[in-house]
């Protein structure tokens, strides 16, 4: 570990053929820590993964993961690192025991070391009576679990996740995070690709990637700031469709939207919610013969973070 | 090793689950040699022949028995009209038809030559030159027995000098077909079994990710080549004992050389097949295109151009230089070598030593191809 870093990414490019699928990437995942990796489908984020755990070699760039450079040596990082892809890559048609056991003999964990902890992730996932069962017969979550738990057998020191939740259902990916989370509280680092942004908000930094380039890093609280500097505020008002079109003539709003039965609206540069301005919406509606019955300001999401910033990009090349 | 060995029994744990992969190799290479050893017979027996007789004698009658008595022939229509040669031949009801002139057996008592038309349907090339043979020698036989006739009845007897030919078939006298292609068979039985198998193996890693999680751990890449290709292997030897044994019950195909010759060739001849597998493997991305190029890029040249069903003499140079590159043209000629004339190594180093190179340089090839990175 050259400078705190469990992966340090460099101008990372790869292409295929005329397209590129990766473009200039450049970040650090500091040691411990879980690193979310968004984007939507095909923005390159498993091209990235992949090349990080050197299934791939970059057109050019280079990246050094658990300090080892994935050009030169690929087959030493492939020893410090844990790899789950986006598909459920155990075998099927073996039984529960002898995946284990296969993945751990291919890690090359002691036989000693073997014994514990494959009774130890028996136990964690609840796996004493489906052992000698063949591994197609678990169902999806426990499957993914089974999968990740062969993955770190040989407790690696990153563990890199590609859409680990993809497919499975909301309590699943509920556990599954907070074992995401022990992992990163007992010194693994994480390193996780996702499309659900809501899943970001686990995260501790996140990446966001968009036809093959960076164009966000940082924590989620930060992106949020530094994205929307303007306040939004949501409001439950009598007449909805109405309030919508009245309410950009309040001084103080710079825009308004339709929200289901709500109207969100954006105040303008400068402005914060505070019990006078919201006694200001609420003189400003009743004159107007509405009722707001309720007026709160809104935490814009990941989600909104993202769109926001893929809209700046296509108004800049607009 | 470790490593090496879990990947074995991984494939073995596997292969006893997917008993469609199980029933491939094992079970139908004995199914395929069994029934391609019948089916591939190109004896010629029980030819149709019929008969337009509008003589009808004690001498046309006397002929047409030595048709039917001969064992080559089945007489299965005579009549008087020679116009219904031609619905006879149309319709597949005879293959050779032997008219006979009306005026035929008065020939011969009057000791005049006497001319017989044979029509032989040519359309089968190889049936109908072997049909003409066996009506000619017939024929022949029946003129030498007026010959011999007329000799006894002449009170000074001339004296005549012949050749007489003393014909002995080595090898395989009976000249069985199925002497013949039960040795090639086997060689491409086990070519089909063994090259199908390790391709479709590895391919379906790809298909179902496996090989991406294989190839992501520090495992070498000798080591998932030789964790495919021995399994196989290993079941190939099963295919292979398991021949051997159908054949000495069922086609009784003699194999007169040594059995461990025979059995050392097969595993050199094996490097070969389970390399192209594994090369297969490497340019294909599903079990659809693996087994498509097994069948259309790989075996319409080993079945044609080989030697497996016609004679690599025979072909036009072009093909015969082309054969030169065929591995199992080598192995036909040993194992039909070791089976049928009972030779060994000493006569046929040179075609061992050659399906030898072929065997290092397919599969190191496939080697070089194989990479621990996807693409």
């Amino acid at each position: 570990m050259t400078n705190g870093f469990s992966i340090d990414i460099k101008n990372l490019t790869k292409k295929f053929g005329a397209f590129t699928a990766v473009d200039d990437v450049s970040f650090s995942v500091k040691k411990g820590e879980i690193f979310g990796f968004l984007g939507p489908n095909g923005s390159g984020k498993s091209t990235t993964i992949r090349m990080l755990c050197g299934l791939m070699s970059p057109t050019s760039g280079t990246a050094e993961v658990a300090g080892f450079d994935i050009n030169q040596n690929p087959e030493q990082v492939k020893t410090k690192i844990g790899y789950m892809s986006q598909r459920f890559s155990l075998y099927n048609d073996i039984t529960v025991s002898q995946n284990i056991d296969f993945w751990g003999t291919l890690y090359k964990v002691s036989a000693s070391d073997m014994k514990e902890r494959k009774e130890t992730l028996i136990a964690d996932l609840n796996l004493e009576d489906w052992k000698n069962r063949l591994t197609q017969t678990l169902p999806g979550g426990i499957k993914q679990r089974l999968a990740l738990g062969c993955a770190m057998l040989h407790q690696p020191e990153i563990i890199f996740l590609d859409e680990p939740t993809g497919g499975v259902d909301p309590v699943s990916r509920r556990n599954f995070w907070s074992v995401i989370d022990q992992l990163s509280a007992s010194g693994t680092t994480v390193f996780v690709t996702t499309h659900f942004l809501d899943e970001a908000e686990y995260c501790q930094n996140v990446g966001m990637i968009y036809n093959a380039k960076l164009i966000a890093l940082g924590s989620p609280t930060a992106l949020r700031e530094n994205t929307f500097k303007e306040t939004s505020i949501e409001l439950d008002v009598s007449n909805p469709m109405e309030a919508v079109s009245i309410i950009p003539d309040h001084p103080d709003v710079a825009e308004s939207s339709i929200f289901g039965n709500l109207v969100h609206a954006i105040l303008k540069p400068g402005i914060s919610w505070s019990p006078d301005v919201e006694t200001s919406f609420r003189t400003f509606l009743e004159n107007r013969h509405l009722v707001l019955k309720s007026a709160e300001p809104v935490v814009p999401s990941l989600e909104d973070v993202f769109i926001h910033l893929i809209d700046q990009i296509s108004k800049g090349k607009a | 090793m470790q490593t090496l060995l879990a990947m074995i029994r991984k494939e073995f744990l596997q292969l006893k689950e997917d008993k469609r992969l199980l029933a491939i190799s094992l079970v139908a290479p004995v199914i395929m040699v069994t029934l391609f050893s019948y089916a591939a017979n190109i004896d010629v027996n029980n030819i149709k022949v019929a008969f337009v007789d509008p003589d009808n004698s004690s001498i046309t009658r006397e002929i047409r028995d030595k048709f039917s008595q001969s064992g080559y022939f089945t007489v299965t229509e005579v009549g008087k009209d020679a116009r219904e040669a031609d619905y006879w031949l149309d319709a597949g009801k005879a293959r050779v038809v032997v008219v006979f002139p009306e005026d035929f057996s008065a020939k011969i008592q009057q000791r005049i030559s006497a001319p017989v038309q044979l029509l032989i349907d040519g359309a089968d090339g190889n049936t109908a030159s072997i049909a003409t043979a066996y009506s000619m020698g017939i024929l022949n036989t029946y003129n030498q027995q007026i010959i011999t006739e007329i000799m006894n009845t002449l009170p000074v007897k001339p004296k005549l000098a012949s050749v007489s030919a003393e014909t002995r078939i080595w090898y395989n006298p009976d000249l069985k077909t199925m002497n013949f292609m039960v040795p090639g068979i086997l060689c491409l039985v086990l070519l089909i079994s063994t090259m199908i198998t390790t391709s479709m193996s590895i391919v379906k890693e790809k298909e179902l990710g496996t090989l991406e999680q294989l190839i992501v751990t520090p495992i070498k890449p000798w080591q998932i080549i030789g964790g495919k290709l021995l399994p196989f292997s290993i079941t190939a030897t099963i295919v292979v004992i398991l021949l051997l044994g159908v054949n000495s019950v069922l086609m009784e195909v003699p194999l007169r050389g040594n059995v461990f010759a025979l059995i050392f060739l097969i595993y050199i001849y094996l490097i070969t097949t389970l390399g192209l597998g594994l090369f297969i493997s490497t340019v294909s991305n599903t079990q659809q295109q693996a087994a498509l190029t097994a069948i259309f890029m790989i075996m319409p040249p080993m079945i044609f151009f080989s030697g497996f069903i016609f004679p690599v003499e025979n072909m036009q140079m072009i093909i015969q230089w082309i054969s030169v590159i065929i591995p199992l043209k080598y192995m036909l000629v040993m194992v039909r070598g070791i089976f049928l004339k009972g030779i060994g190594l000493e006569l046929m180093w040179q075609e061992a030593l050659i399906l030898f190179g072929f065997s290092v340089l397919i599969l190191w090839g496939a080697i070089m191809r194989f990479s621990k990175k996807l693409e």
